[in-house]
């Protein structure tokens, strides 16, 4: 297996493409994290633009004071570490991004290029795909990795109104799970679109497929039908409902019909079903590109 | 085939693309140490044999063993068989070397058993001046000469090449045809496939010739042109076709007509010079009169002649 990820180093280890996308989602995942912070300090600041006149009542100021000072204290502690993990890996649209484009173009395209015929001649083609699974696996999680980094060195530089960021830091019970949890949030994005690359074996019905996939899971989730249902607890189990129900806890609409366990399992068979479909799909394939 | 076992033994192919049978039954036998041939017209079957034969391809009935391991879609060419099907495909953002780095490292090989197999099968196929180009901008011969030097990069005991010369110029065929002959020289078996008799003829020691995916006829290149009649060609004026065919055909011979009604075609192991009597004793004096024999060219376009039938 390690000669197969190292054939694959020396595949794609001089694609552009792949290292833009690499730079530059780690950025794009700092920005999201930055823009965000801003726009909660701005919304924080908005109290400050009460027109209180050129000799404010210093009951009203310390009013002000105060109410900026509990904002601040209610919203800080989410920006800074170890919270900061948490919200740049609630945000992982950058790594979404990461393993969709990753899985349609390293799985689709060797059956649009034809190259999946002379992998067929030089090594087995369900162990070629497994290790390209792995290595889309490893690099969108490497992008994910590299924005918790961001996460946990910028928090430390940052500051509001003179007061260091970290001062507003607070413990995170089950900082852990809640990691796992998102990273398996991610996973659905690329087990499904490398399945629909293996069965439509082209780049551009690969992405067409996925977007539609997707579009139809959201549909279905959002639909009202299901709560009168017999089954309401289904749009629970699928993708977008299921990330939905665990993300948002307690909170989610999805809560009181679906279990949390319900709704792990059902990503959990999102993420490794299409996956374990597409590796054995690949060796019944007619390789005739 | 005398040989009973065989390196490669294909025993009752059958493969349809919905309603054409690509192949019909094919059986066909090399043995360990052969140049074989497959020759056919285009749409013969050969690439669809040749694609079930390294498990590109699933066929619908028979089977296909290498070395005694049944050939199926979990089979591998690996290190033991290097093949070439079709045009063959690379990476195009990869240099030439790198594409076959690529398989030297699928296989585990260390950094300088490839670079050192790399620069000799580049050197084989006269493409070592350009090994470290972008393959996008290899013309197609190139990429046909690549595709040779990924079958040879482990110096297999099997060699499988379909069409290898195709869109080489001249001398690359010459090329190709020199480097087939020295590597059969060195008792690997190889199967080559191609449409170019006089590069087969040349090439191999064992010709199988297929069309509609059957094997029409088999054998060396002498027997199989052996096989076909020998004939006296006789050119004649047209007034005294008539008369010709009538005076040969009295003496029990089989005459047919030319084209154009300018000769007469005397089949079987007719000498000249019986014929040139016979004539002579109708009174008819010929322009010319030769003795021919089948090339494997006449034998291929005698087997796999279908203009009068219908297409299927």
């Amino acid at each position: 297996m390690s000669h197969l990820l190292a054939a694959d180093l020396v595949r794609f280890g001089r694609r552009r493409d792949v290292w833009l996308v690499l730079i530059l989602v780690p950025l794009m995942i700092a920005l999201l994290y930055l823009n965000e912070f801003n726009r909660t300090v701005q919304s924080i600041h908005e109290v400050l633009n009460v027109d209180l006149g050129p000799n404010p009542d210093p009951n009203v100021l310390a009013q002000v004071q105060a109410q900026l000072q509990q904002q601040t204290a209610e919203q800080m502690p989410a920006f800074a570490f170890p919270a900061s993990l948490i919200k740049i890996a609630t945000n992982p649209i950058g790594v979404i991004l990461v393993g969709l484009y990753l899985a349609i173009a390293l799985t689709a395209g060797e059956f649009e290029w034809g190259a999946i015929r002379t992998i067929h001649l030089i090594a087995d083609r369900s162990a070629v795909l497994a290790v390209r699974i792995g290595l889309i696996l490893g690099l969108a999680l490497l992008t994910l990795a590299v924005g918790l980094i961001f996460g946990t060195i910028a928090p430390f530089l940052m500051s509001i109104d003179g007061t260091p960021l970290q001062h507003f830091a607070a413990p995170v019970s089950d900082l852990g799970p809640a990691l796992v949890v998102r990273v398996l949030c991610i996973l659905p994005f690329i087990s499904v679109p490398i399945l629909i690359s293996v069965v439509t074996r082209s780049t551009g019905l690969a992405v067409l497929l996925t977007v539609l996939v997707l579009v139809v899971d959201v549909a279905l989730t959002a639909t009202p039908f299901w709560q009168e249902s017999p089954v309401p607890w289904l749009p629970g189990t699928l993708i977008s409902g299921s990330i939905s129900r665990l993300l948002g806890g307690d909170q989610s609409v999805f809560a009181a019909f679906t279990p949390a366990w319900l709704a792990v399992v059902a990503l959990l068979g999102w993420s490794i079903l299409p996956l374990a479909g597409a590796v054995l799909l690949i060796r019944r394939l007619d390789l005739t590109e | 085939m005398e040989h009973l076992t065989g390196t490669i033994q294909v025993a009752g192919l059958r493969k349809r693309y919905g309603r054409v049978a690509a192949l019909d039954g094919l059986d066909l036998t090399v043995a360990e140490g052969n140049v074989v041939g497959l020759l056919g017209p285009n749409g013969a079957g050969k690439t669809t044999a040749l694609r079930i034969l390294v498990g590109l391809v699933r066929a619908d009935a028979g089977s296909v063993t290498i070395e005694g391991r049944i050939v199926d879609r979990g089979w591998v060419a690996g290190e033991q068989v290097g093949a070439l099907i079709a045009l063959p495909v690379f990476y195009p953002h990869l240099s030439g070397r790198d594409n076959l780095r690529v398989a030297g490292t699928t296989w585990g090989w260390s950094t300088g058993r490839i670079d050192d197999r790399i620069g000799t099968v580049l050197q084989q196929v006269d493409l070592a001046s350009v090994g470290t180009r972008s393959v996008k901008g290899y013309s197609t011969g190139m990429r046909q000469r690549l595709g040779i030097a990924l079958a040879l990069l482990a110096d297999p005991p099997i060699i499988i090449l379909d069409e290898p010369v195709n869109g080489l110029d001249p001398a690359g065929i010459v090329e190709i045809r020199d480097l087939l002959t020295s590597l059969a020289g060195t008792g690997r078996t190889i199967l080559v496939s191609s449409h170019l008799l006089t590069e087969v003829e040349k090439t191999c020691d064992h010709v199988a010739i297929m069309d509609r995916g059957r094997i029409l006829a088999e054998g060396t290149p002498e027997a199989l042109s052996g096989a076909g009649t020998d004939r006296v060609e006789v050119q004649l004026t047209p007034a005294d076709v008539p008369a010709a065919q009538r005076a040969l055909e009295a003496a029990g011979l089989k005459v047919s007509v030319d084209e154009g009604a300018e000769g007469l075609r005397v089949e079987g192991a007719a000498r000249g010079a019986e014929v040139a009597r016979l004539l002579a004793g109708a009174g008819v004096y010929p322009e010319g009169l030769v003795h021919r024999r089948d090339s494997l060219e006449d034998v291929f376009l005698r087997l796999t002649d279908h203009r009068d039938e219908p297409i299927r």
